[in-house]
């Protein structure tokens, strides 16, 4: 009754307020009509309290978002289990999910009556437009009383986070060129040419071969144990983001930063499914998408933001640490000369790395000199980092990712890369006579 | 679209409802209320038609205003008014001379009010105006709380007219209607803050109702009945308040011989009028004199004059004390007179004035009672007369007129001359009093002429509706048309007598009512007003003007001749046709036994029904027949779209799907509706499930199912013999229904099947909605052309 009174609207406020006047005005000049009136609209607001207090209730709530992780566009269902875990019936409940705005507009609910001891669910979409991690929550119930004169808001805690991924590309399937270049487990099938066999063994599971049976240590641990002889090798990534304020142009949802982090996430998705044993490198992180790692990096690239003083340093430092065989793919922004050849010495021999370089000068619109003298800078890049061996892929804007991810997958120095490097020479041979002698 | 549609409405109601104290102001019902509920339905109307087509605020308050006043045009001022509703300069002079009217029953009738013109347009133009108002405030600001305070207005208006409380019945149709609009705005509030679903998951449609209602009618039930207790319970609150016990606080010791507490303001001439013209005769007081014939009772004396004749807006508490009764002025100790004794007995009468008989002696009466020697009025400012019992001696002189004739004229310097003699000087009055009084000798004659002038004989007759006179002030219009109630002679007198520089005054009190032994009966219709003239040496003495015939309990004056008696002997008041007594249609009644008490009910009868204009009743057969009619339709579509369902047409698949339908229609009347998925076979299994049919039923849904099931999915239609068979089905299944829904339920199902309304209100809402967007594409299309026209012509 108390809770209900304090939770009186302005309407119930101004109600006891007219009250008091009408009564006291009712009795001074002796009007009992007024004062009638005075004690009706006095009693409404106390009486609705008292009806709002007696319909106690004990709510239990419970959120399920399904999925929890879902692309930019995408919708995702939000499902409310409300219990009722009193023996009476509710009210009429004014339901409010609370979401940020971005989600859309906030879902609100009017569940009429819920009976005592009673469960209901009911069921909501939500769409976001730009990725992120966002709360879902916390559900807000008010009740009111049938004149709006009083009405208790109470919100349940429990906050649910929705995952908004970046937009993921379908990949066409290609042959890269670090398959199986990685060091898995099947590496130590070397044969022992003296002493002991160097087996690996496991435990016996139906259906092995008997043949493959491993005696000595089956004697030793007392149970069948068979030779370990059918690990493949293994396909091994690095993917790259570049996350440098200075390396990225634009803003929102179209700047180059976020078509690196969809490109980024569409790579390691791809890769992913095609076997890779995968790894992602930021400046500030280093995610090994193991078991379950794919979502770890899903995660981190919805919330991943641009560094403004970030350094292309730390990012090679991290790459480096780790173990990183096999492919390595860059999605790197605009790099001067010195942070070229930084990262192109991140290539070991016999590795392969790729990097797809943005020309983020192309997400903005610049006059034609400073437009050459962009794409000079960005041959000297393109340039640099051929000759320490990397496989460079130009990308420029509004190219689509499905469309350049063939040139990944291509034999490294073809024609066209020979001819393109040559081409550079020359074009800096003119611009630059003393720097070829 | 916006479904605010319903809240609208419903303030509508309210405002009628609340409109409902006003019964007790106006006499009849239906001459005012009928105007009421058309004002109110043009402007909700108005309101929600414009807000359909989303026409701003200020227009839809503006389009309300002109839909008011174009009814008032056409229901009160056709005069003058183009195509009988454009108000023109002549319906607004109509308009000025129905307030004026308005304002003239409102200053001389008495509560209840007959039919008057005037003020049936005023009520209708203020509820017009407050249903304006409480739409505005509804709807247009969405503060339904506000629209309190115009309905209060209504509520207040009995509340300073009346001077009793008004009645607790009064106060519920306001109360619920004011509860019921909080009530729909709220639910509809709740049902727009987002999608309804029940407790089950199901979703609920948003015409459905609420729980919400059912908590708000029993709280609105519990709040009506709180807020009409608990003043019961309040010990200080009656009909007097603490104020006025506040400022008896010294006198209010329980001393029963002081009367009620609490001072009466009433104007005594509105009083008057409205004792006269009530229905009911009731008894206000009883007196017991040893004087054989005592004169009249004074009340109310007032000496102010004014366009009406005279005025009342004096304060009438003036008195010094009780010690001054005695006292009086300017009379000859010589005058024959006789000392009489009286005990008034006050049985239904609320004044702050004693009734006394002139020259009072002596007055024992209780504290707070205070005597005014040159009014001769004991008056209180703290007290009214409620249930008190008196007594006092008075002096009854024998006034002849050859006394009278020695009386001077009064010494032009006294006070008493200038206190009464104060006129406005109306130039056709001064003519007049001049002419009557020209060659008359002494005071006494001129008083005389004056007193014969209204005899009826220069054509005055009494009646109780005054006419109106074009001559603006009304004792011009009463001296004009001649016609009149005592107060219009008593004034007339008065201004007449003051004109010729008599000194007179007004008085309001009682005639000498019946006379049985030596007890006095006064009712209500024994009130009266007349002049008293003084004359120099013998004090005021009483003059009638009234003639006698029209007069309940007129009494003897020897010294004034009855204005009546002089063409008595001709044809009495037979000359009076609108005169009560003239409509009891006895002639030989008139003047001769004036206290016949049995007379009374039936002249009040005539009374009350002499100003009925041409009888309404048809329009109320008519508009009930018409009602009945709309009523009946929702059940009547429902019986021929049954029977056309279930009527044999040949064809196999066609009469299962249409009994089918019929069958969904009838779940949807008795409210076992399922989810639209379900299958035919599913409905019937759920219905023999719950609700429990049995017997034929459960055998009747089977059918009526495989029969669906069988034109719907069956490459063979049903054959004939199940196509017979479908009817009595139908039949079977809604007879066992009808046993699951009491009988009020089965009582709405007939009269409003709820399938019926709501395909109708499907129906209703397409269309609107169709209107709307074809008007918001003409719109749009106009807009073009004429932004297009614009363009070109600016290229041009």
């Amino acid at each position: 009754m108390r809770e209900s009174l304090r939770g009186l609207t302005t309407r119930g406020k101004a109600f006891f307020a007219a009250a008091i006047s009408f009564c006291l005005v009712g009795i001074f000049i002796g009007e009992k009509d007024l004062l009638r009136v005075g004690i009706l609209i006095g009693a409404m607001p106390l009486l609705s309290a008292f009806a709002l207090a007696r319909t106690r209730y004990k709510l239990v709530s419970a959120r399920v978002l399904d999925p929890q992780r879902t692309e930019v566009g995408h919708s995702a269902r939000v499902v409310l289990r409300l219990r009722n875990s009193a023996r009476l019936p509710t009210g009429t409940l004014m339901l409010e999910d609370r979401l940020p705005y971005a989600l859309g507009s906030r879902p609100r609910l009017v569940l009429e009556r819920l009976a005592g001891l009673m469960g209901s669910s009911v069921s909501y979409t939500v769409r976001a437009e730009a990725r992120g991690r966002y709360d879902v929550g916390p559900l807000v119930i008010r009740m009111t009383d049938p004149f709006g004169l009083c009405e208790i808001t109470r919100s349940f805690p429990t906050k649910d986070k929705l995952t908004v991924t970046p937009k993921i590309t379908p990949l066409p399937a290609i042959r890269l060129a670090g398959e199986y270049a990685g060091s898995g487990d099947s590496r130590t099938r070397s044969v022992a040419v003296h002493g002991e066999d160097d087996v690996a063994t496991r435990e016996y599971r139906y259906g092995d071969d008997l043949r493959r049976v491993h005696w000595r240590s089956t004697a030793r641990a007392g149970e069948l144990m068979v030779r370990r002889e059918e690990q493949p090798w293994e396909s091994r990534a690095t993917v790259m983001l570049d996350v440098r304020g200075a390396g990225h142009r634009g803003e929102g949802p179209t700047s180059s930063f976020e078509w690196a982090v969809g490109a980024t996430a569409s790579i390691a998705l791809h890769l992913k499914g095609h076997g890779y044993k995968l790894r992602m490198v930021t400046e500030t992180v280093d995610i090994d998408g193991q078991l379950g790692g794919e979502g770890e990096i899903l995660d981190h690239l919805a919330e991943v933001k641009l560094r403004k003083h970030g350094v292309l340093d730390e990012l090679v430092h991290r790459a480096r640490q780790g173990e990183h065989g096999g492919l390595i793919i860059g999605v790197v922004g605009q790099l001067d000369a010195a942070e070229a050849e930084r990262l192109a010495s991140l290539r070991v021999s016999g590795a392969s790395c790729v990097a797809l370089l943005i020309d983020s000068s192309t997400w903005l619109p610049l006059p034609p000199p400073q437009r050459q003298k962009a794409d000079e800078a960005f041959h000297g890049t393109v340039l640099s980092l051929m000759r320490a061996g990397w496989k460079v892929v130009p990308v420029r804007r509004g190219e689509d990712l499905a469309h350049l991810w063939p040139l990944v997958g291509r034999s490294g120095q073809g024609f066209a890369t020979r001819a393109a490097l040559a081409e550079a020479a020359t074009h800096m041979g003119t611009t630059n006579p003393g720097g070829t002698r | 679209m916006n479904r605010r549609h319903n809240v609208a409405v419903v303030g509508g109601a309210a405002t009628l409802l609340a409109s409902a104290p006003l019964t007790l102001i106006f006499a009849g019902l239906f001459s005012w209320f009928l105007p009421i509920v058309f004002a109110v339905t043009i402007v909700v109307g108005i309101g929600m038609g414009l807000r359909t087509l989303r026409a701003p605020l200020p227009v839809v308050v503006l389009a309300q205003l002109v839909g008011l006043a174009l009814f008032l045009t056409w229901t009160s001022a056709s005069g003058g008014a183009a195509l009988g509703v454009v108000p023109t300069g002549s319906t607004l002079s109509d308009f000025g001379a129905l307030f004026k009217d308005a304002s003239d029953t409102a200053a001389t009738a008495t509560i209840p009010v007959p039919e008057s013109p005037g003020l049936i347009f005023v009520a209708v133009l203020g509820i017009g105006v407050v249903a304006i108002l409480v739409d505005l405030f509804t709807i247009g600001l969405r503060t339904p709380a506000l629209s309190g305070v115009p309905m209060l207005a209504i509520y207040i208006v009995p509340m300073a007219v009346m001077e009793d409380t008004v009645p607790w019945l009064m106060f519920i149709p306001g109360a619920l209607g004011y509860l019921w609009l909080l009530l729909t705005d709220n639910i509809h509030r709740v049902r727009r803050f987002g999608r309804r679903f029940a407790g089950d998951g199901r979703n609920i449609d948003m015409w459905e109702p609420s729980p919400l209602a059912s908590t708000g009618r029993w709280l609105t039930a519990v709040g009506v009945a709180v807020a009409l207790l608990l003043p019961l319970a309040i010990p200080g609150v009656n009909a007097a308040g603490l104020l006025a016990s506040f400022g008896s606080g010294g006198n209010g010791d329980g001393d029963g011989g002081s009367g009620g507490e609490g001072a009466v303001r009433v104007n005594p001439a509105m009083n008057l009028r409205g004792a006269l013209t009530q229905d009911k005769t009731t008894n206000l007081l009883n007196v017991v004199t040893d004087d054989p014939n005592p004169g009249y009772l004074r009340l109310y004396v007032t000496n102010e004059q004014s366009d009406e004749g005279w005025s009342w807006g004096g304060d009438f508490g003036s008195g010094v004390s009780m010690a001054q009764v005695g006292q009086r002025q300017g009379y000859d100790p010589n005058l024959p007179g006789k000392q009489y004794k009286a005990t008034v007995t006050v049985l239904g009468m609320r004044e702050s004035s004693l009734p006394l008989y002139p020259n009072p002696d002596e007055v024992s009466v209780g504290r707070g009672w205070n005597f005014d020697p040159v009014t001769s009025m004991a008056t209180s400012d703290s007290r009214n007369t409620e249930n008190l019992v008196y007594e006092f001696k008075f002096t009854h002189y024998q006034f002849d007129e050859k006394l009278l004739r020695t009386a001077p004229p009064v010494d032009q310097g006294s006070v008493i001359f200038t206190e009464n003699t104060r006129v406005d000087p109306i130039e056709s009055i001064q003519k007049l009093a001049e002419r009557l009084t020209a060659d008359k000798p002494t005071v006494y004659d001129k008083v005389k002429a004056v007193n014969q002038y209204f005899s009826p004989e220069n054509g005055f007759k009494y009646s109780l509706s005054t006419e109106r006179g074009t001559l603006g002030t009304g004792i011009e219009d009463f001296l004009q048309t001649k016609s009149g109630y005592c107060q219009q002679y008593a004034a007339s007198m008065m201004m007449l007598l003051r004109a010729a520089h008599i000194p007179a005054r007004g008085v309001i009190g009682f005639t000498s009512g019946t006379k049985s032994q030596n007890v006095v009966q006064l009712t209500n219709r024994n009130y009266h007003a007349w002049v008293e003239v003084y004359f120099q040496g013998y004090g005021w003495v009483p003059f009638d003007p009234t003639p006698s015939g029209n007069v309940y309990g007129a009494a003897e004056m020897p010294w004034a001749p009855d204005s009546d008696t002089i063409d008595r002997s001709s044809n009495g008041a037979s000359e009076d046709p609108q005169g009560p007594r003239g409509a009891s249609g006895d002639p030989s009644l008139a003047g001769k036994d004036p206290l016949d008490p049995n007379m009374e009910g039936v002249l009040a009868g005539d009374d009350a029904s002499a100003p009925k204009g041409p009888a309404t009743w048809p329009y109320w057969i008519t508009a009930l027949v018409v009602l009945a009619i709309l009523l009946a339709q929702p059940g009547l579509r429902r019986t021929s779209l049954r029977s056309r369902r279930l009527r044999p047409n040949g064809d196999g698949t066609a009469s299962a799907h249409l009994a089918w339908r019929e069958l969904q229609d009838l779940l949807i009347d008795y409210d076992y509706q399922g989810p639209p998925s379900e299958t035919p076979r599913g409905t019937a299994d759920r219905l023999v499930e719950r609700p429990k049919l049995t017997g034929e039923a459960a055998e009747g849904v089977h059918v009526l199912a495989t029969a669906e099931e069988t034109a719907r999915y069956s490459v063979h239609p049903p054959d004939d013999e199940t196509a017979d068979r479908l009817a009595g089905a139908v039949g079977a299944v809604r007879a066992e229904l009808a046993t699951h829904a009491g009988r009020t339920g089965r009582l709405r199902i007939i009269l409003f099947p709820p399938s019926v309304l709501r395909a109708w209100r499907a129906a209703m809402s397409r269309g609107v909605a169709g209107t709307a967007n074809a008007l918001a594409r003409a719109r749009g299309r106009v807009r073009r052309l004429l932004t297009g026209l614009i363009r070109a012509r600016g290229r041009a």
